[in-house]
């Protein structure tokens, strides 16, 4: 037993598909108790369709598909440099704001390195900003906006975890926000010499672009204010964010050809299947956790040797940001939240807070070696070897890891808006 | 419902391209030959997976056919679990593909 599940390791480090690492865990316990048990791998699997919420993944995934094959994110980034481009130092800010309302809505899949760096990269050179500051910051904030709504893994903890996702929304505004301001004061401390604003202040620009992303402007409102306002449940804004995008960028701008839909779509498919057969092998998996009691009892080793709550959270980080360097943030989602949380729950960290801790250091975990998607992403993209993307990269997770580290401590971040 | 046929079958799709979410960080350190290998063990390991699933994926629509399991809609449940079966036995196919193609990789290095 010892050794198959030592091969099923070097195989899934290998590469192997992380639903099949998941799947065979499952099959194997079950079968080792009874061979006709390994009936109810399939059979837990079959959960996903009891679980209706789920379809908001799909669509909010289309959505965040089309809006970045559309010129949506170059109106983004005009919009947010007529705003803040008055500022010093104002298009590393405009850079970081477009970068995080980008991300919270194509979820954190390397799409915002592709979509936006396109754009944001050259204009940075150009505005005179140093090279390797460029690319650390593209880098960076392609998984910026994690925390805000409606992003995939903050969907993905509510429905693992059992929490309200409207609550998640809530609780992720200001953890966000954090992360935000840390990194827009880095980026003025860093270009302190470079302090000429981008331009002055326009009302006329300001106008111009709005006029110019009218159609999108909506899109937030859609989602937050259908979702807070209580008037719409999660998957039903996600249909109305889909249904609207489409009608927007295909039909009234036609940026995207109808031809052009199927493989956009198929395109994302490929993400929503990878994530979701990821769920579905968990269900399995997670079942037979519980069902070995794994959760109680390793909620008594950790009680036993960790006596306060401080000293908890301290080690929780340290293991998510191992975790982070090495699972991709869905995988540890669906594996590794069931596990904690009754561990938390003992040491009275609520569970909203717990995902926000969560999520941020697994945002971390974009940009840590060896597995860091971002980073890998980054280099292909731009062209610059992946030593000198860790190099440029690393100062910003620096900066990222203060951020979290706060959100871990001060539980009343995540919580305070929800009270 | 809906969800779960999404699911399978954006996960054929994915199976097809062979993009399915993966922790690879020991085969960039391999040689092409071995990394060769590595990934056909892989793709023959995610094969058999696939068709462990497909297969007691039939038994457990077996079942639902034998009880003659209804769901709320009034359908029979198998018609809905049927896409279990179904599509891991196309992952598995696809994955068997990749496998085949990936060995000859590995025999050509070798020639």
């Amino acid at each position: 037993m010892i050794i198959v599940s030592l091969l099923v390791l070097l195989l899934a480090l290998l590469g192997a598909p992380l639903f099949a690492i998941i799947a065979a865990g499952a099959l194997l316990s079950f079968v080792s108790l009874d061979p006709e048990l390994g009936v109810a791998v399939p059979i837990e699997f079959f959960g996903l369709a009891e679980m209706p919420i789920l379809l908001a993944i799909p669509l909010f995934t289309i959505a965040g598909y089309v809006l970045s094959e559309s010129q949506a994110p170059s109106r983004l980034v005009r919009l947010s440099r007529a705003m803040l481009g008055w500022m010093p130092g104002g298009l590393a800010i405009v850079s970081i704001a477009a970068c995080a309302f980008f991300t919270a809505f194509t979820g954190a899949s390397g799409v915002t390195i592709i979509a936006l760096g396109a754009v944001l990269y050259p204009a940075l050179a150009e505005a005179g900003y140093d090279e390797r500051f460029n690319l650390g910051l593209v880098t960076a904030g392609g998984s910026l906006g994690l925390l805000f709504a409606p992003s995939l893994p903050l969907i993905l903890y509510g429905i693992v975890a059992e929490v309200s996702i409207d609550d998640l929304f809530i609780a992720g505004i200001l953890p966000g926000s954090l992360m935000l301001v840390f990194l827009a004061l880095y980026s003025l401390w860093m270009n302190r010499q470079n302090r000429a604003p981008l331009s002055s202040f326009s009302w006329r620009e300001v106008a111009a672009a709005l006029r110019e992303s009218i159609w999108e402007l909506p899109l937030p409102v859609i989602v937050l204010g259908g979702i807070y306002s209580g008037l719409l449940a999660v998957s039903e804004a996600a249909a109305a964010t889909a249904i609207y995008v489409i009608l927007v960028e295909v039909v009234i701008r036609r940026e995207i050809s109808l031809r052009q839909l199927p493989e956009i779509m198929r395109e994302s498919m490929v993400l929503v299947g990878g994530i979701l057969l990821i769920l579905g092998a968990s269900l399995a998996s997670t079942n037979f956790v519980i069902d070995a009691e794994l959760p109680q009892r390793l909620t008594e080793i950790v009680t036993s040797y960790v006596d306060s709550r401080m000293s908890f959270l301290f080690l929780l980080l340290l293991f998510l940001l191992l975790l982070g360097a090495f699972l991709d943030i869905f995988s540890a989602l669906v594996l590794v939240v069931p596990l904690i949380l009754p561990v938390a729950a003992e040491y009275g960290v609520e569970p909203v807070h717990l995902g926000m801790v969560f999520l941020a250091t697994m945002q971390l975990g974009y940009l840590t070696p060896p597995v860091g998607l971002n980073l890998f992403i980054s280099s292909y993209r731009f062209n610059q070897p992946i030593l000198q993307v860790y190099r440029a990269t690393f100062p910003f997770l620096v900066i990222l890891l203060l951020a979290v580290v706060v959100i871990t401590f001060v539980p009343a971040l995540s919580l305070i808006l929800l009270k | 419902m809906m969800v779960l046929w999404i699911a399978m079958v954006a996960g054929v799709a994915a199976a097809r391209e062979d993009r399915h979410i993966s922790i690879d960080v020991l085969s960039r350190f391999l040689a092409p030959r071995a990394r060769a290998f590595a990934a056909a063990a892989v793709d023959l390991f995610t094969a058999g997976v696939c068709l462990a699933l497909a297969w007691y994926g039939g038994i457990m629509v077996q079942f639902a056919l034998d009880d003659g399991d209804v769901l709320l809609t009034g359908l029979p449940a198998w018609i809905f679990q049927a896409i279990i079966p179904v599509a891991f036995l196309l992952m598995g196919y696809r994955y068997f593909l990749w496998f085949i193609r990936r060995l000859r990789e590995v025999v050509r290095g070798s020639a």
